[in-house]
């Protein structure tokens, strides 16, 4: 069996008012799996990235990487795992593509001639070398999202965990965004509500509603599951209700 | 949507483009301590100063027009300034214009004084922010050691304006798609304060995400660049020939 890459047992937390987002979220994910978090708005998908990242107070324990989160850790685990936000817009916050991309890597103290390899290479394999001097301002919506994920790549985490990364994009982008987390060798955990697209890119899912974890398995067996993807409020992806009907015709 | 507000021109490629940084800041800073320096009921003595900013402007291939624009823009504010000085001034003063000696009012050399004080000091100031790219300002600034702080929201300033300014517009929109007609003023003055609100929350939500984007990177309160300068050959050039140049205005008035 592979290596856990992030372990999560009986994770909780509530905003002050006393609602409760996480309610004993409990999974482990091993290294160089691709996982999807999906649930109907409001089920705790950003709150547990949040907490994953170490950015809310939960209870519980979450261990990523070999290594339990908490302060001590922190700054060792964001070291290994990288967060891409929903809104690009939040991510990018330097100057220049260059200098966003270089901000992570200046910060693990990596040398002149590391980061200018670094920033290259990661502005190549996220197909943005063309906008390395550009500000984020100019950039359309999605080549912020593939810098935003830039900015977390030439960290070289192990994990990488994206919050809805095709929301507002348009085919092509999404499409693109699709190849470039496919191509990627990293574990991934991506919640989102763009069944497809997670379809094609995470072998496994796990299904969270009312900060729970109610569900897990293969993506396309779960997906396919009308009653249980009904029942918290999600929909059996298009390409899987055609594949059914075309095996039911034939 | 793309945002030219500021920076139109400063990627653009010049002689002035290609000077450093800190020559350009520093230009800047001189030139305007010697504008602000002249005495109010002085004219004369500013007259060749605007040699300085169309040197830049013209080297800089920074269009006439978009320059006259921006001048424009900052003018109400100024010229509403001027225009109540011969108001409250009205001290006599004797002036030489073409050899003869004439008397005029205090007030109206003041309120023409600031007028081209005014427009050497904007004109400076679009021809430094369109020959340079706002980052390597705030890097010039920070080589001359303004407080960390100051640039920290300066750089927020420019990069989340546009996001506000895009905002804003939005909710002003939505507004006005659901205005038929009978939008009062009164509603109007309390439907725009329920809107600053709402941007002000989201400026809010917005800074705690950046914030919690930068700490994901590791940012522990520096920020670090790549981005370095350099002072070169051209930059000593312009540097001399400016300060020379002011060095002599002073000269000739003394």
């Amino acid at each position: 069996m592979n290596q856990s890459a992030i372990i999560a047992q009986n994770v909780s937390f509530a905003y002050t008012d006393g609602t409760a987002a996480l309610n004993g979220v409990d999974f482990t994910i091993h290294a160089g799996e691709k996982i999807a978090l999906v649930g109907p708005n409001g089920a705790g998908k950003s709150t547990l990235l949040l907490a994953l990242s170490g950015f809310v107070d939960f209870k519980g324990q979450i261990e990523i990487a070999g290594l339990q989160l908490n302060r001590a850790n922190i700054k060792r685990i964001r070291r290994q795992m990288g967060i891409v936000f929903q809104n690009p817009d939040h991510q990018l916050f330097m100057p220049t593509v260059e200098e966003d991309v270089a901000f992570g890597p200046m910060n693990m103290g990596l040398s002149a001639d590391e980061i200018t390899f670094t920033v290259a290479a990661t502005l190549e394999q996220t197909g943005t070398s063309q906008l390395a001097h550009k500000s984020a301002h100019h950039l359309s919506f999605g080549e912020k999202r593939r810098v935003a994920i830039a900015t977390v790549l030439s960290m070289q985490p192990q994990i990488l965990i994206m919050d809805e990364p095709s929301s507002n994009l348009d085919p092509r982008a999404r499409r693109n965004l699709i190849n470039l987390l496919k191509s990627m060798p990293q574990t991934l955990l991506i919640a989102g509500h763009d069944m497809e697209m997670l379809l094609e890119i995470c072998p496994s899912t796990f299904l969270i509603d009312s900060g729970k974890i109610v569900a897990q398995g293969p993506t396309e067996k779960l997906f396919s599951d009308k009653a249980m993807m009904e029942s918290h409020g999600l929909e059996v992806p298009g390409i899987l209700k055609s594949r059914s009907l075309t095996v039911a015709s034939l | 949507m793309h945002h030219h507000f500021i920076d139109r021109y400063a990627r653009e490629d010049s002689v002035i483009h290609r000077l450093d940084a800190r020559t350009k800041l520093l230009t800047a800073i001189v030139f305007s301590a010697y504008v602000v320096s002249i005495p109010r009921y002085e004219i004369a003595p500013l007259v060749p100063l605007v040699i300085i900013p169309f040197t830049w402007i013209t080297l800089g291939k920074i269009p006439w027009p978009f320059v006259g624009k921006h001048i424009l823009i900052c003018s109400p504010f100024i010229l509403t300034l001027a225009v109540f000085n011969p108001l409250f001034d009205h001290s006599l003063q004797h002036i030489v214009l073409f050899g003869s000696r004439y008397t005029v009012p205090g007030g109206f050399l003041i309120a023409i004084n600031l007028l081209v004080k005014y427009l050497l000091g904007i004109t400076c100031l679009i021809a430094l922010s369109s020959t340079t790219r706002f980052d390597h300002l705030l890097l010039a600034m920070k080589k001359f050691r303004v407080p960390r702080i100051l640039i920290l929201q300066m750089y927020f300033l420019y990069r989340y304006l546009f996001e506000l300014i895009e905002q804003g517009h939005e909710i002003l929109r939505a507004r006005q798609a659901r205005d038929v007609g009978h939008l009062t003023v009164a509603r109007r003055i309390r439907s725009s304060s329920g809107m600053v609100g709402v941007l002000f929350i989201r400026s809010y939500e917005s800074a705690l995400k950046v914030f919690q984007a930068m700490e994901a990177r590791l940012y522990d309160g520096h920020l670090r660049t790549v981005e370095q300068l350099q002072f070169t050959r051209p930059d000593l050039i312009a540097f001399i020939f400016t300060a020379g140049f002011l060095f002599f205005c002073y000269l000739s008035n003394t």
